[in-house]
């Protein structure tokens, strides 16, 4: 695709974006995902699940950019409460280090101006790789058969599964989980009923809403009241303008961090989470300040917001042309394009374009946003902090509800919230991440549709899946990391167990003279 | 004390049975005539697997113990169930009033007169989204 072709492309997105409409949904979503980002334990996983009832009501193009701006919103949001507060996301862990060492500093205000500015820089890197990655990587896809996809999706399970938990084991058998529950329903070809233990209201399968909206709002809620913290709220001030050779300082370790964080979300498992990580430690190697990173650098705050912006844009990529979310957040955004009646996959560019480009140009109008709206009034936002949480936990179980409610307007659908909630929160104190089991419960009906194909195809034989030249490689990625996998614990046990032969000596030793 | 190692292990094999013993009640069929059964015995069986396989390995890692609050999560829960219930069979607006009062009697400082009007805000919100969202809430 040549370049001019893909900024016409662009400009058709802007015209899009740009109505009065599209404008103000976008600054809504930036403004309530960032409010409900900075809520104690509420990711930007969490925010989407409560908040995705709020797009049913609207147009498929509008519900999918006010979703991408809630979804930058609560990472900003999830930034601002590291750096003032110290409370750490999941997407904000890194933050948390240098930024949270600047506030010491006083420098707070700094250091939000430093992750707003590299987040738009993050941010507009990504979008050029997605213009013209995307594209091409639909064509790729036309490669992928039923074969190719199951293999790509196992592959998916699998790095998500050590990318959220670290434990393979327990993220596998998350993702199993929620496969298993995207089977309660109707049978994709031939209409039965499956494990819907006769419920009428089971027979259209488990509402998305239900299971995220449980396992991440109720039992982060409980999680929260079972804490019993209390957060004194950020009182100190808030300078936002640095000086100019502070500014200077942001660039090099943003475009480090873009360029990671852009390569990093495109990889299956990968997205925001892993890139920070990624980029503080590039940071940690080449820049000029390397010494000053963990005592409050600007470039530990600027690397790791360029990174965490630049992935979760290009995680967009897999999604929107392979048709596979290669993260939880990914998966429940590709939900919510299905609800608004759009197939993410290699045939979305060429059948919505204007849903496509609209998006892309809509990502970096959200970028603008946040730095216009939500850094300057930082300030602002930050008094929801001032509420008590035992005020403010009623109202976000009241939107659960209502939010459960309004999908179909059935009653019955807030019965398997609380179903799900008490299930979310067994699984939180066996330490058993839910994201799997997100990521799991969507792909679950799509794995199985093309695992019968494949089937079908190929008279029942699993030779195709090692003869197929992608799948191939996919599967022996796949038996290559439980090898290595099993290898390490073995060899862990091994050392953990020469360790305590080797001081058992000593402690009888000490038992048998202890006036020593 | 349990062993939230051993705990996980049981409690995912219990899910995988759950599957497991309904699925002979749909066609399995082969794998080159795949009938409903077929993939989520496959799934279970392998979920069952990995629960074996956590058990398992509960015997090799230091036991960690497993931490579980029953009063907040029935709480919250009730809150849950007695809103639907009660959004059911009288209206929507009771159902908020019984929800905030139950849900709120789980943090340390509960108030009646706080949850009074913490309930009348939720109602308030609940009349508002309705009014201006057009979000078809039974509210009487």
């Amino acid at each position: 695709m040549d370049h001019i072709q893909i900024i016409n492309n662009l400009l058709f997105g802007f015209e899009h974006a740009l109505t009065m409409h599209n404008l103000l949904l976008c600054a809504t979503g930036c403004v309530v995902g960032m409010l409900v980002g900075l809520l104690p334990g509420l990711g930007p996983l969490a925010t989407i699940s409560l908040l995705l009832p709020l797009t049913f009501s609207l147009p498929p193009g509008g519900a999918l950019i006010m979703l991408a701006g809630i979804y930058y919103g609560a990472q900003y949001g999830d930034n601002v409460s590291a750096i003032t507060m110290k409370i750490p996301h999941a997407s904000s862990i890194v933050a948390c280090i240098d930024g949270y060492q600047m506030t010491l500093k006083g420098k707070t205000g700094v250091a939000l101006f430093t992750a707003g500015v590299s987040s738009f820089i993050g941010g507009t890197v990504a979008i050029i790789v997605l213009a013209w990655l995307a594209p091409v990587l639909s064509e790729v896809a036309l490669l992928f058969g039923p074969v190719e996809y199951c293999a790509l999706v196992l592959f998916g399970f699998v790095c998500v599964s050590f990318v959220t938990t670290g434990s393979v084991l327990d993220g596998l058998a998350m993702c199993l989980v929620g496969v298993l529950l995207g089977q309660v329903g109707s049978d994709i070809e031939t209409g039965g009923q499956r494990f819907t233990m006769d419920i009428v209201s089971l027979s259209d399968g488990i509402q998305l809403v239900s299971i995220a909206l449980g396992c991440f709002g109720i039992a982060e809620i409980t999680k929260n009241l079972d804490n019993k913290e209390k957060r004194s709220p950020f009182s100190g001030t808030i300078k936002l303008i640095p000086t100019w050779p502070e500014f200077k300082r942001i660039f090099p370790s943003a475009l480090r961090g873009s360029i990671v964080g852009s390569t990093l979300g495109i990889m299956p498992g990968g997205g925001p989470v892993i890139a920070q990580f990624a980029a503080y430690a590039v940071d940690k190697k080449l820049s000029k300040f390397k010494d000053e990173i963990g005592q409050g650098a600007i470039e530990g705050v600027a690397g790791q917001a360029a990174a965490d912006e630049a992935a979760a844009r290009t995680s967009f990529i897999p999604l929107m042309s392979l048709g596979i979310p290669e993260n939880a957040v990914m998966a429940l955004m590709m939900a919510a394009f299905i609800i608004n009646g759009i197939q993410p996959g290699p045939q979305m560019i060429a059948k919505h374009p204007d849903l496509f480009w609209g998006l892309v140009a809509s990502m970096w109008i959200g970028n603008c946003f946040l730095l216009l709206l939500n850094v300057p009034l930082v300030r602002i936002w930050l008094s929801v902090f001032k509420i008590k949480y035992s005020s403010l936990f009623p109202a976000i179980l009241f939107f659960c509800c209502v939010g459960t409610y309004s999908i179909n307007n059935n009653i019955h659908d807030i019965y398997t919230t609380a179903t799900f909630g008490v299930f979310g929160y067994i699984f939180l104190r066996f330490k058993l991440d839910p994201a799997p089991l997100i990521l799991g419960f969507i792909l679950g009906p799509m794995l199985e549709e093309n695992f019968r194909r494949a089937m079908l195809i190929n008279r029942g034989s699993f030779a195709a899946f090692v003869t197929h030249p992608i799948s191939a490689v996919l599967v022996s990625m796949v038996a290559l990391f439980f090898l290595w996998q099993l290898t390490s614990f073995f060899l862990e046990l091994k050392k953990k167990r020469a360790q305590a032969a080797a001081q058992a000596p000593a402690q009888a030793q000490v038992a048998q003279n202890p006036a020593e | 004390m349990i062993n939230q190692n051993v705990g996980k292990g049981i409690l995912l094999a219990l899910v995988s049975l759950f599957f497991l013993l309904q699925a002979p009640q749909l066609t399995v069929g082969s794998l080159n005539r795949p009938g409903p059964g077929l993939f989520p015995v496959m799934v279970a069986s392998g979920l069952l697997f990995l629960a074996v396989v956590m058990l398992a390995r509960s015997r090799l890692i230091e036991p960690a113990p497993f931490d579980f609050h029953f009063k907040n999560i029935g709480l919250i829960a009730g809150a849950l169930l007695s809103f639907a219930l009660i959004s059911e069979f009288v209206n929507m607006l009771a159902g908020i009033v019984v929800m905030a009062f139950i849900a709120c009697y789980a943090s340390d400082d509960f108030s009646i007169r706080r949850t009074a009007v913490i309930a009348a805000a939720l109602c308030l919100m609940a009349f508002a989204m309705k009014r201006f969202l057009g979000v078809q809430l039974p509210l009487y």
